[in-house]
């Protein structure tokens, strides 16, 4: 009589533990990287910096300062690094003003000492309309909107890009997320471009045993009736079983 | 007629493997993200070449 109720605790331990195993190649970071996303440097394309400084230094072309969009940016890319295959997962990309607002650029003079004056340098947004434009380049995946998305910038107003990526096999895929800045004239119309931002995703498509996200869901849906019906008749010998360990 | 204990077995195994699953299909996505701060002297309009 020992031998079978033994089995039935030693069976389940084993299987929850090998499932466990199993699990730990899943996209198990959920919980702990939901909370607090990790700052991260970018690959490329802008400085990372720990604090907004006030004074920032200009390019000018002879005397006169080059036109400037006067606000302190913040780009913020939100993606996950680890998908389902089969499922879809979205990507943003912020470009926001920062919290310090709007800068008071000061002039550097006599080497490297900062003297806080004010210098004046034409707004950029009174002389162009700028452009925000983004794209998301990442081959083997379906990405959508696979092409450019233009939103006007404005000043102290940020814009958010969306992407939704969608794997339909496993692997690893990296791909770059772009961001160049428009700038139309008023007056003349002509047009510049300026990139701000080149930064390299990489994004894991993974599988459970080969099945996809909406097949693991549906297998484990059906699996779960299924041995819960087998189950059934024991329910009342477990419950015994349990109960008599338990005055013991 | 399945035996009892071999029925009893099947019904975990089943139940186990299923609630991976079910266990891994339903668990959220990991997001990362990266904070990229730009200077104004970024976003200035591109020095014309000579």
């Amino acid at each position: 009589m020992m031998q079978p109720r033994r089995s039935l605790f030693i069976v389940p331990a084993l299987l929850v533990l090998i499932s466990a195993a199993c699990l730990c190649g899943a996209p198990s970071q959920g919980l702990e990287g939901a909370g607090a996303p990790p700052a991260a440097e970018a690959p490329s394309g802008g400085e990372v910096q720990g604090t907004a400084t006030a004074s920032v230094a200009f390019s000018f072309v002879g005397a006169t300062p080059q036109p400037a969009i006067l606000e302190q940016r913040r780009l913020t890319l939100d993606f996950p690094p680890i998908i389902r295959v089969g499922d879809s997962e979205v990507i943003r990309l912020t470009l926001e003003v920062d919290d310090q607002g709007n800068v008071t650029p000061t002039a550097s003079v006599e080497g490297n000492t900062v003297t806080g004056e004010i210098i004046s340098i034409p707004n950029l947004y009174d002389t162009h309309n700028v452009i925000a434009e983004a794209r998301f380049d990442l081959a083997g995946v379906e990405v959508r909107p696979p092409d450019l998305i233009s939103e006007a910038l404005l000043p102290g107003e940020s814009v958010t890009f969306f992407w939704s990526v969608h794997p339909e096999s496993s692997g690893t895929y990296r791909g770059t997320i772009w961001l160049h800045l428009r700038f139309v004239d008023k007056v003349s119309g002509a047009e510049s471009r300026r990139t701000v931002s080149a930064q390299v995703v990489e994004i894991e498509a993974a599988s459970f045993l080969g099945l996809s996200g909406g097949l693991a869901r549906t297998t484990g849906a059906v699996g779960s009736l299924v041995g819960g019906v087998l189950g059934i008749p024991f329910i009342d010998d477990i419950l015994k079983f349990l109960l008599r360990r338990r005055k013991k | 007629m399945m035996s009892k204990s071999v029925r009893l077995i099947l019904a975990i195994v089943v139940l186990c493997v299923s609630l991976s699953l079910l266990a891994w299909g339903l668990w959220p996505t990991a997001h990362e993200a990266r904070t990229v701060r730009i200077q104004p002297a970024e976003l200035i309009l591109p020095t014309p070449v000579q």
